[in-house]
């Protein structure tokens, strides 16, 4: 009982503020996500391998799958601020306030952006090969006269909202044809069941090398270095989607120590430098960043503003 | 078309002492997460990928790729010993299997498990040396309306699989369905049944489901009616573990009908072993003289689903090899293992990459014969587990199963879930209803419909293109067939009478 007690003061004591943020961290720090296994998971598990090896302490990963990422970003809201529960989330995360109602947590105020860990390319607008159209204003054209479907992986998912964005800005209506998984999707683009698609450039690169699909844009600024031929969509003559949805960031809850949010941006900052950390995600297709906090917050702050605009124009009613 | 000089190849670096070191720790841990209910393939590949960083991409992907294809023949083990399903995929296994451990035959049934589950896997893997490349565009040529023709196909075969009242069956189809329906719908992103409950926007998992209708129930009643397995209190000689010769001329088929089924559905990305083994289970029992062996210790139902969930879980690489397109989550983990390593999975992977491939493919082989070896002597260690008096193994197998389903999410409310659907479970068995068709309902209910409404989507509400998409009309036309042929022979065999309609008491 006695040692009991005399531990029970001394976690209390350690939970209190300062001294704890000198030596974190004492304990492992979970690294929530809020997605199963594979896509977002793997860029946390690479990160906290990397954390793990250059600051000796315990980071682990946990997933939270549920809603689209909701259940995970709700946890970490609500957990205890004191830097051992962190999120680390894509930035489907900004859809979600104009997705749905009633949200547990809001995402600006709830949580302190650490860093943008990764940022993937950007998107290809691919088509079949059995679509007339062999240029951007060909479909554009042809939506205007027939029906052109495209596919997504899902309600809400960055492959909607940019093609939503990309109907919208150019005046044409395209037929949604949503799936489950990104490979359902892109087996439909194949066989021609839907007629084009956004796919982000590693998920493209694959079959446009192999001519299962073709690439009619490059929604960006600049070509793409590797697919020098494809036009980007202004130089095709069309409206871009302005949609910055590839990155994934880290964050924690609000009230975490700021001596803690700042040895992690510096932690991560310095794992991003690591050539073996770099040359992983780089092979996943993500670009390895390391941000600071504050430009994270811009990001975030942009993500949520046209997120919320591109889930008006793909007409989903907040639930 | 067959490519010798890769298989050898292949062959080679399969040999090697790294890749032989490796391919049996993958199907060593496979067979032990497969007989753990609810901790399956993914948590495992999941946890194993931090430790392919280091490996070369082949020797990761062969212990990978052994976990996957290992579990399958560990969950049948305790699906048959246990009625506990180690997965999804081995659930209809617990119908006959089950039984068959009750009349102390037990080791005869993991011994045609294991056999069936071999020539499944094997089968499977002599389509893809063969075929792969020629099967390459094939596995991405299915569009929704032929997803939807294949879950009508299944629905209608499966009607048989009830061996109960049919009135039963079709409300137990029809709870499966609701149950089915909870979670986003698909094609709307309208959210259904879910009260609010975040946890409940991706549905009910299918391994909660699994576990809670035949292994909670299962404990639930066994626990009420204290049984003592007396045959199993004697040694068991190795003999009894063989099957008789009348075991295997019933096996026969079954196993070569399964394998051809999983083949197929393995094939078709994103259909997985719950619709394949279901499917061979509801083949068998129409296609047999005497149906009404079938849940009562029918070798047959055994032997045909589990060869056919094997055969996919060997063809279902087939897609995510040649096209880069995963079948399910593990294998989707799998492919970011080799991106990992830099090799971008897709249609040029083959061409690009053919030492990975073809030793992949040759390290299958490999480890099928290593799971064969290893599953034949450990059949009497496992039958072993029945010596063990319930009071102490009941407490022991409701701890694992809330492992394995906390595993599955992390998430307490899958907890809760599993004791309320486990709760229903028992019920409905009181009540003298059955789980398989809950479970034929519940897996195939919602497949059908996400891929009807796209189907629909596409062609704008015009059912004149099931006219159009020759494969998925002949689907149509075989469930329809078969509709046809079942009512017929109900009819010859005996008159309808109204005693055939109302539920039969039975015992």
């Amino acid at each position: 009982m006695f040692r009991f007690a005399i531990s029970f003061f001394a976690g209390l004591v350690a939970l209190t503020g300062a001294a704890e943020a000198q030596n974190y961290p004492s304990r492992p720090v979970t690294i929530i996500v809020g997605f199963g296994q594979g896509g977002p998971d793997t860029n946390a598990r690479l990160l906290a391998a990397q954390l793990a090896a250059q600051t000796g302490g315990n980071f682990v990963v946990e997933n939270k799958p549920g809603a689209t990422g909701m259940i995970g970003a709700e946890t970490v809201a609500h957990a205890a601020p004191d830097g051992y529960t962190l999120l680390m989330s894509p930035a489907s995360i900004a859809s979600l306030p104009a997705m749905h109602k009633g949200l547990s947590f809001d995402l600006q105020k709830d949580f302190v952006p650490i860093s943008i860990v990764s940022r993937s390319e950007a998107s290809f607008l691919v088509a079949t090969n059995s679509l007339p159209a062999k240029n951007l204003q060909e479909l554009i054209a042809l939506a205007k006269s027939k029906s052109v479907a495209y596919s997504s992986t899902g309600i809400g998912t960055g492959s909607h909202l940019r093609m939503a964005l990309f109907g919208q800005a150019n005046a044409i209506k395209l037929n949604h044809i949503p799936f489950k998984s990104p490979g359902e999707a892109l087996s439909s683009i194949i066989n021609g069941e839907t007629q084009i698609q956004f796919l982000t450039s590693s998920q493209a690169l694959p079959y446009l090398k192999e001519g299962k699909i073709r690439a009619l844009a490059f929604d960006s600024n600049k070509r793409a270095e590797f697919m020098p031929d494809v036009p980007t969509i202004v130089e095709a003559g069309a409206q871009p989607t302005n949609l910055d949805s590839g990155w994934n960031g880290l964050l924690a809850p609000k009230g975490t120590p700021p001596e803690v949010i700042a040895w992690l941006e510096k932690q991560v900052k310095i794992a991003l430098q690591n050539p073996g950390l770099r040359a992983q995600l780089d092979n996943l297709g993500l670009t390895p960043t390391g941000s600071t906090g504050a430009e994270f917050a811009v990001a975030l702050k942009a993500a949520v503003d046209s997120m919320g605009a591109a889930v008006q124009a793909a007409g989903i009613k907040q639930k | 078309m067959v490519d010798l000089a890769s298989i050898l190849m292949g062959f080679q670096t399969a040999f090697q002492p790294v890749n032989l070191i490796y391919c049996f720790i993958g199907v060593f841990l496979g067979t032990f997460v497969g007989v753990l209910p609810g901790i399956g393939p993914l948590a495992t590949i999941s946890m194993l990928l931090p430790i392919t960083f280091y490996l070369d991409p082949t020797t990761a992907m062969v212990m990978l790729a052994g976990v996957y294809y290992g579990s399958d023949y560990g969950g049948s083990i305790a699906s048959i010993l246990l009625r506990l399903p180690g997965g999804a995929s081995s659930a209809v296994t617990c119908l006959d299997g089950y039984p068959m451990a009750q009349q102390g035959r037990a080791g005869v049934a993991l011994f045609i498990t294991s056999v069936g589950s071999f020539i499944g896997g094997s089968f499977g893997i002599v389509l893809m040396m063969c075929f792969a490349p020629a099967l390459a565009d094939f596995t991405v040529a299915f569009a929704s309306v032929e997803y939807f023709a294949l879950m009508v196909l299944g629905l209608a075969a499966s009607g048989s699989i009830t061996s109960g009242s049919p009135l039963k069956g079709l409300a137990m189809v029809a709870l499966g369905l609701a149950v089915g329906c909870i979670g986003t719908d698909v094609n709307s992103g309208v959210t259904r049944f879910t009260f609010g409950f975040l946890e409940l926007f991706d549905g009910v998992e299918v391994a909660v489901v699994a576990m809670a209708l035949f292994g909670i129930s299962e404990v639930v009643s066994s626990v009420g009616t204290p049984q003592t397995l007396d045959l199993l209190k004697e040694r068991v000689p190795f003999r009894s573990m063989l099957p008789t010769r009348d075991d295997v001329r019933r096996s026969g088929g079954p196993i070569l009908r399964g394998t051809a089924i999983g083949s197929i559905v393995g094939i078709m990305p994103g259909v997985g072993g719950t619709v394949a083994s279901l499917m061979s289970y509801a083949t068998e029992k129409r296609i047999s003289r005497t149906p009404e062996r079938f849940g009562k210790g029918a070798v047959e139902g055994v032997a045909g689903p589990e060869s056919a969930n094997n055969a996919s879980a060997q063809t279902s690489f087939i897609p995510t090899l040649t096209m880069g397109i995963p079948g399910g989550a593990s294998m989707a983990l799998m492919l970011s293992a080799l991106m990992i390593h830099g090799i971008a999975p897709g249609p040029g992977l083959m061409r690009d990459h053919p030492d990975v491939f073809w030793g992949l493919v040759a390290s299958f082989w490999v480890g099928n014969v290593m799971l064969l070896v290893l599953n034949i002597p450990m059949i009497g260690i496992w039958i072993k587990i029945l010596k063990i008096p319930y009071q102490h193994l009941f407490p022991a197998i409701m701890v694992l199963l809330c492992i394995g389903v906390y595993s599955l999410n992390n998430s307490v409310f899958d907890l809760y879930l599993l004791l309320a659907l486990g709760l229903t479970g028992y019920v409905i068995r009181l009540l003298d209803f059955e789980p398989a068709p809950f479970l034929i309902g519940f897996v195939l209910g919602p497949m059908m419909e996400e891929n009807f409404r796209r189907a629909m989507l596409v062609a704008q509400g015009d059912l004149g293109y099931f006219l159009t998409r020759p494969y998925a009309l002949a689907m149509l036309l075989a469930a329809a067939a078969l509709l046809v042929w079942s009512i017929v022979s109900n009819f010859r065999q005996r008159p309808m009478t109204i005693e055939a309609i109302l539920p039969e008491p039975h015992a």
